[in-house]
């Protein structure tokens, strides 16, 4: 299978967002794995890569694609995480000309860190095992110029474990 | 997807038009009217602003359902020339069923803008936000609370060469149609406004500050004239 045939396309997604999750589970049943569309970049210096082109480094995010979790508890997890993340990025995740994709791994994110008590910085999620759900072809909403700026890409980390939303990035 | 985008020209638009009033209850207009942003809230410029902050009440405006609506109040550094920022914030868009703390970045007009979302905020909570600039890295640093959620990918101090960095704090929508976060009777509180306006400056309460609203259907006044005020939908 390749990789354009285990996207899954959800078209016109607010009239099929009752059926997402049957449709995602046939989908994944078939191909057996998920999809590694997200990047898979260690955060460099910001500052050396501070072009008009973002990437993911920019978010201060890197993730490893692994192989996911077999059965149909990873699958029902998988699903799930689709549903967390939708509900996180609300209707532009739902848009016409939206596509889903999910992927199992390793996400760290350098930048999203707190203040210890000895002032020291702690990242948030480093080496977190998430499904990673990105929606492509996004519509974002439009400029102070009144035009739309179409196909962006919106990732959502959830955790594998807990099944919570984690956080969400966009950079392209 | 938001995309807070703005320069003094729009942050002064001229008011749109709707006059819907929710009182107590969140409650959007049904038609959401052009597209375009809507800012209550107020900026200084003049001088470069290495910092900014302030505590931020989240409420949950309603929305009227447009392609891009959004519902947010936030603080922000920006490019005077350039069209560049970097702002924290909280805001709630449509088929979210809550508010998510947001931060984002945009280094000039003709770059791509990285924006990262972050927790939920319970309507009610107070939160700090703030944008710092770091000396040493040479990287704005976008702050919720506790929490640093983004840095810049640039260093404005060479990106916005010979361009003052204003401060601003704001309620934003993007349709006339959507509520302003809070209402009469629960509005948003923006409190503890600072800037900090050199490297070795303390934070100090900002000066020369003018509330403004681009719409009749949102309120806006002052508590404590320069350091705290309240928006709302009316």
């Amino acid at each position: 299978m390749t990789k354009e045939e285990q996207i899954v396309r959800v078209r016109n997604m607010s009239l099929l967002r009752g059926s997402l999750a049957i449709v995602l589970l046939l989908a994944l049943s078939v191909s057996g794995s998920v999809i590694a569309s997200a990047q898979n970049r260690k955060a460099p210096s910001k500052l050396a890569t501070g072009t008009s082109a973002p990437t993911a480094a920019d978010a201060g995010v890197s993730f490893v694609p692994q192989s996911p979790p077999a059965g149909a508890a990873a699958t029902n997890a998988q699903t799930q995480a689709i549903s967390v993340a939708t509900d996180s990025v609300g209707a532009m995740a739902t848009a016409q000309s939206v596509q889903v994709s999910v992927a199992y791994g390793s996400f760290t994110d350098s930048e999203y860190t707190g203040v210890l008590p000895s002032g020291q910085r702690a990242p948030l999620y480093v080496g977190r095992p998430v499904w990673l759900v990105t929606f492509s072809g996004v519509d974002l909403s439009p400029t102070v110029s009144g035009s739309t700026s179409s196909n962006h890409e919106i990732n959502v980390a959830v955790d594998a474990a807990s099944g919570q939303y984690l956080e969400a990035y966009s950079y392209q | 997807m938001r995309k807070r985008l703005l320069t003094i020209s729009t942050a002064i638009a001229a008011p749109l038009l709707f006059s819907s009033p929710s009182l107590g209850v969140a409650q959007a207009a049904t038609t959401c009217g052009l597209y375009g942003s809507v800012f209550d809230g107020t900026n200084v410029t003049g001088i470069t602003h290495y910092g900014v902050t302030a505590n931020i009440t989240a409420q949950k405006g309603a929305l009227c359902g447009g392609s891009g609506s959004t519902s947010t109040a936030w603080t922000m550094i920006a490019s005077n020339a350039y069209g560049g920022y970097a702002q924290s914030g909280y805001g709630h868009d449509p088929g979210s069923s809550s508010v998510y703390q947001f931060a984002e970045y945009l280094k000039n007009s003709s770059a791509n803008f990285v924006y990262k979302q972050g927790a939920i905020v319970t309507p009610g909570t107070k939160t700090n936000y703030k944008q710092l600039y770091n000396f040493n890295s040479g990287l704005i640093s976008m702050w919720i609370g506790n929490n640093d959620l983004l840095d810049t990918n640039f260093d404005p101090a060479i990106a916005w060469s010979g361009s003052t960095w204003f401060a601003e704090w704001e309620g934003e929508t993007h349709y006339n149609g959507d509520d302003m976060p809070g209402t009469s009777g629960t509005p948003v509180h923006f409190t503890n406004m600072q800037v900090m306006n050199c490297r070795s400056c303390s934070w100090i309460t900002p000066s020369g500050l003018t509330l403004s609203s681009d719409s009749t259907r949102y309120g806006i006044a002052w508590v404590n004239s320069q350091s705290s005020f309240n928006i709302w939908t009316k």
